[in-house]
């Protein structure tokens, strides 16, 4: 608590037959990278409008700097945002959209435009500066309002999904120049995102949302690797989940039985575990042999292939095994020699390490 | 040709007879635009184009015992510049305008922005069908209603001497002119302007907020500069309906004193004078020109502009 910058306290937020947000706790460091991410409607961008002051919140408290923001407008928080539309001013030249936040704080005309100019070029659209925005390309435009939202210097800057409307090839660059710009700073960046890319190649902690709740935590491969529970499992990637009751425990290992078989899985995550649990495997750590050659390894079970999606060089095998769906993920040198013929038995096996027992089951 | 297509059995149709419809479409892209461009160049031509020559040619005709004679004499120009009536109906006219622009643009901006950001979706809705509703019926109607409620015995008289007041001189004056032009332009005025507030992006106004504008400044610093061109739009027509209207100074002034309409319609009357009228007419269209030239200036967008090349 004690080094918190910002503090959402109990943040709660209702709509007319809506609830939003639902009482969430969070404390962000200063200078912190957090990405909030979860699916639309997740309460991830309305907690993003609750931060700025757009909207207001319906119970509990956001703390910036150990000041309540209860009751104070959008207008002083000084919270700047970059939005997803942008909303650049159309009827601004670059250097005025940049300017706008100055001159709103009554700095003078001279004084604005040369912090306006320098903004512009650390950017690199020195140039553009007297242009209209309509002019400037989806990149160009991008860096206009991240411009705009710097230029007051402010000690956090909230993003709502501002990539999500740049090609690939500019996502990537765009990412790079936020990393940059975060790392010189030194400010809180609090971004929201539904891609797991960017939040993975941004952020230094993930908070993953679900309809209202905050339902994880933590550092983005700690949380791809250990998910509190399904639905965590289920969004941050290509997880197999599956369920079964404790048989017993070997050692730190639980044995557990299901009916897709015996498997053992470390309970690192809840050692004393008893009764149903699940656990999840993830799709790129499951190898595949076939059906009839091999015995009783301990971490198996036997599937039909329904079908094969490719993305790019990876591809997805989909499988039917006694009625429920797994997936596995390999390159597509791994599977050159293999016969993957829809209806085509196989074993799928994995290293009973690589499986992690979820806290909650499914 | 898309309904012989369409009535054209798909799979029996012999082929040659398709292969014919092909490269009678794969000629046509060129010459497709032309032709449906036609007709409006054509009525354009005909009813636009044609009476306004027309109109142009007839100012330098002559009126000879109540027959026009063509003829080429600057005559009929030098007569109605130089003439005093004349004068002074153009001044009133100007002077009628631009107070009908500036009242309609004053009583237009708010009431829009009521309109476009104040009411709920329902009272929105219900707004815009009672400014559309006038649009569609009769002008002449609305000034007869008008008329009923401001004459000396109308509805407002009737009411103030109830009150045991003296009657006021409602109508036949600038106030009553001003009523009967502001029932022509505003609701034009004021659906344009809805419109274009209705066009600004929402996320604009909070971005301004969440960039420092205190809200009761968004209007100034957002709003305003959003519909720049829809005022010089509003404003411009405003003008535009008010310098030319004919009804209005009409029945509410009873022509007194004169705009330049009714200066054209009193010219006819009086000695058939219908190329001295023409003169009249072209010289209120050429203002109207401007006018909508220099709106047109005002309005462009310098932002677009500057870099453009």
């Amino acid at each position: 608590m004690s080094d918190a910058f910002v503090t959402l306290d109990h943040l709660d937020k209702r709509y007319a037959g809506h609830h939003a947000v639902k009482g969430i706790n969070l404390d962000i460091k200063s200078g912190e990278f957090i990405a909030l991410m979860g699916p639309s409607g997740c309460g991830k961008s309305t907690t993003l409008r609750l931060l700025a002051g757009l909207d207001e919140p319906t119970g509990g408290d956001i703390r910036i700097g150990g000041r309540s923001m209860s009751g104070i407008p959008a207008f002083q928080r000084d919270t700047p945002m970059v939005w997803q539309s942008l909303a650049l001013f159309p009827f601004l030249s670059v250097v005025e959209n940049v300017e706008f936040p100055l001159r709103m704080k009554k700095i003078g005309k001279i004084e604005r435009r040369k912090r306006a100019m320098e903004w512009l070029e650390r950017l690199g659209l020195g140039t553009m500066a007297e242009r209209g925005i309509s002019q400037l390309s989806g990149g160009q435009r991008q860096r206009v309002a991240i411009a705009r939202s710097l230029v007051t210097q402010p000690s956090i800057l909230l993003l709502d999904e501002p990539l999500s409307a740049l090609d690939a090839h500019l996502r990537v660059r765009m990412q790079t120049e936020l990393s940059r710009l975060h790392k010189e700073l030194g400010i809180t960046f609090v971004y929201v995102t539904h891609a797991q890319s960017e939040a993975f190649a941004l952020a230094d902690r993930i908070v993953l949302m679900n309809d209202g709740t905050i339902q994880q935590t933590g550092r983005p491969q700690d949380v791809y690797r250990e998910p509190a529970n399904a639905f965590v499992a289920e969004f941050m990637g290509m997880n197999n989940i599956v369920s079964g009751n404790v048989a017993g425990h070997e050692g730190t290992d639980v044995r557990i039985d299901g009916p897709l078989g015996r498997f053992t899985v470390p309970a690192k995550s809840s050692p004393t575990s008893e009764g149903k649990v699940s656990f999840v495997i993830a799709a790129d750590r499951v190898t595949l042999s076939d059906a009839a050659k091999d015995g009783g390894a301990a971490n198996r079970v036997t599937g039909n292939v329904i079908g094969i999606e490719f993305v790019g060089s990876t591809q997805t095998i989909f499988f039917d095994v006694d009625g429920q769906e797994f997936r596995v993920q390999k390159q597509q040198h791994e599977i050159d020699a293999l016969d993957l013929t829809p209806g085509r038995r196989f074993d799928l096996n994995w290293q009973p390490q690589h499986a992690w027992l979820l806290p909650q089951a499914a | 040709m898309t309904d012989i297509e369409a009535s054209m059995p798909p799979v029996k149709a012999p082929a040659t007879e398709r292969g014919l419809f092909r490269a009678r479409y794969t000629a046509s892209p060129a010459t497709m635009p032309v032709m449906l461009g036609l007709p409006v160049l054509a009525w354009q031509l005909v009813f636009f184009a044609a009476p306004l020559v027309f109109l142009i040619v007839v100012t330098f005709w002559k009126v000879r015992s109540f027959r026009l004679e063509p003829d080429f004499s600057f005559d009929n120009w030098t007569k109605i510049i130089f003439s005093v009536p004349f004068q002074r109906a153009l001044a009133y006219t100007g002077e009628v305008a631009v107070l009908c622009t500036a009242l309609t643009l004053i009583v237009a901006l708010p009431a829009a922005y009521t309109i476009s950001f104040r009411l709920s979706q329902k009272l929105r809705d219900l707004a815009i069908t009672f400014l559309i509703v006038p649009v569609f019926s009769s002008y002449m109607l609305r000034i007869y209603a008008w008329q009923i409620v401001l004459s000396p015995d109308g509805i407002v008289n009737s009411l103030i001497r109830m009150a045991g007041l003296d009657g006021l001189p409602l109508l036949g004056g600038q106030f009553a002119l001003q009523v009967g032009l502001l029932t022509l332009t505003l609701p034009v005025a004021i659906l344009i302007l809805v419109l274009a507030f209705s066009g600004i992006d929402r996320n604009l106004v909070e971005a301004a907020e969440n960039l420092g504008c205190r809200r009761s400044k968004v209007i100034l610093h957002v709003l305003m500069p959003s519909i720049r061109n829809a005022t010089f739009l509003a404003g411009s027509t405003a003008f535009l309906m008010s310098f030319g209207d004919y009804i209005s100074p009409l029945f509410m002034t009873g022509s007194k004193p004169p705009t330049l309409s009714i200066l054209i319609v009193d010219t006819v009357k009086s000695g058939s004078q219908w190329p001295r009228a023409s003169v009249i007419g072209v010289i209120m269209l050429a203002i109207l020109a401007l006018v909508f030239l220099l709106a047109n200036f005002l309005g462009r967008d310098r932002k677009i502009q500057a870099g453009g090349k």
